[in-house]
């Protein structure tokens, strides 16, 4: 049983449910292509009963925060001018399948950069829109019924990033800010990437009383592209009046990617303090 | 809060132990469609998020803390015989967000929805269909479609 085959084994065995459901289980979590394979793939299987029509193709978008801290992906079809963009030289065999209960189908990405690409990191999303058959609603029996049904389509988007030469990457980090209200701390980390390829990491926030000792933690998978600056709340319960802190750590690792593909980076802290009256 | 990131802690370390590559993929199905059931011509029917057995359920599986964005295309009418239509609506609070650390979390399906997703995460979704009195006979169908971003 290869490496690929006990993923989804084992996926099934933690999500039975799923066996009942429309859709696909995509592995893995995100594509890394090499320049000098300039090849990937992707892995996807019908856990359901039913059978599920697949599509695969191609967007580009990347993690960006608005004034409030909310995380957003925007995925357009083709990439703005000047981005490094590797959508229109990907492509994925088959692009349209049918899968039937409980198939396995590896779909193939394929590269074909330009000539004389520079050296850097290339980016895309690959979009898979799964559609299982439409299900009626029974209505009552008579001439006069109105019956309503409603199609599920789902699409898993993932990243895809092709790199080529040797890269660099880190973040700095402006100065945080962090509030309490409601049982919650809520804290700004304002990062911008450095060097020439994205920064994949996570960041881990511990919020400390004046004893230093932790009242709480939380940690979030991060992509930092160019700037980023999302907002992190961490439920602390009630606080008694008092001075504390929050540190913060963000280290090139990731729990949810293999090692190999996180470049490393110098980790980067820092720490806020906050009163509660 | 401390014990919660402990025990997410504590799960995810025992998952990677059992099966150390087994949680690097991800899946997003379709679990329940969102059913109106009887629909009366002039009554408006409304299907809360949180109704257990009439709402559209959506999974999201095999996750390990991942922050993802989840937006909806939600039809405005539905399309029925001969060129009918019947509005559909879709409030501020017509979808829900739950997993095992966190209980049903309301949101508004019509503007995209940042979350943390740890191993699942459950999706459910309701609306309101609003037949005119007039309304023809006949089935109505439209589409619904999650997009579930992984950052």
């Amino acid at each position: 049983m290869n490496h690929t085959t006990r993923v989804l084994a084992a996926l099934l065995t933690l999500t039975p449910a799923a066996l009942l459901a429309q859709g696909v289980i995509v592995a893995p979590t995100a594509v890394f292509i090499d320049h000098a394979t300039r090849a990937g793939s992707i892995t996807l299987y019908n856990p359901g009963d039913q059978p599920v029509e697949v599509s695969v193709s191609f967007g580009f978008g990347y993690p960006t925060t608005d004034s409030a801290g909310a995380i957003r992906v925007e995925v357009t079809d083709s990439a703005p001018a000047g981005q490094p963009a590797a959508t229109a030289w990907l492509q994925a065999f088959p692009r349209r399948v049918t899968m039937g209960q409980q198939d396995r189908q590896t779909i193939r990405i394929l590269a074909t950069p330009p000539a004389g690409l520079p050296d850097g990191e290339y980016w895309a999303r690959l979009i898979v829109s799964a559609k299982g058959g439409q299900v009626p609603v029974a209505g009552v029996p008579d001439s006069g019924a109105i019956s309503v049904g409603l199609t599920l389509e789902v699409r898993t988007v993932i990243a895809v990033v092709y790199r080529k030469g040797a890269l660099t990457t880190g973040v700095t980090m402006a100065p945080m800010s962090a509030s309490y209200a409601n049982d919650t701390v809520s804290v700004r980390l304002p990062m911008t990437r450095t060097g020439t390829a994205a920064y994949v990491g996570t960041a881990r926030v511990r919020v400390a009383d004046s004893r230093g000792a932790t009242r709480a933690e939380e940690e979030r998978a991060l992509g930092v592209y160019y700037s980023f600056d999302p907002l992190i709340d961490v439920p602390v319960g009630p606080l008694p009046p008092g001075n504390y802190m929050v540190h913060v750590t963000v280290s090139a690792d990731r729990s949810d990617l293999p090692p190999k593909v996180v470049l490393p980076a110098p980790p980067v802290r820092d720490s806020v303090g906050f009163t509660v009256k | 809060m401390r014990s919660t990131l402990h025990a997410r802690r504590l799960l995810l370390g025992v998952a990677l132990l059992v099966l150390p590559g087994a949680l690097r993929a991800q899946s997003v199905t379709g679990i329940r469609n969102l059913t109106f059931g009887t629909v009366v011509p002039g009554v408006p029917t409304t299907v809360l998020q949180t109704d257990g057995v009439r709402s559209g359920q959506f999974r999201i599986a095999g996750v390990l803390i991942r922050n993802v964005t989840i937006t909806f295309t939600l039809p405005p009418v539905m399309n029925g015989p001969a060129g009918a239509t019947m509005p559909l609506t879709f409030t501020n609070t017509s979808a829900g967000f739950t997993t095992v650390f966190q209980g049903n979390t309301p949101f508004n399906p019509n503007t995209p929805y940042n979350e943390t997703v740890f191993l699942n995460a459950t999706i459910s979704i309701g609306g309101r269909v609003s037949p005119s009195p007039t309304q023809r006979s006949g089935n109505y169908s439209a589409p619904i479609v999650m997009t579930v971003i992984f950052l």
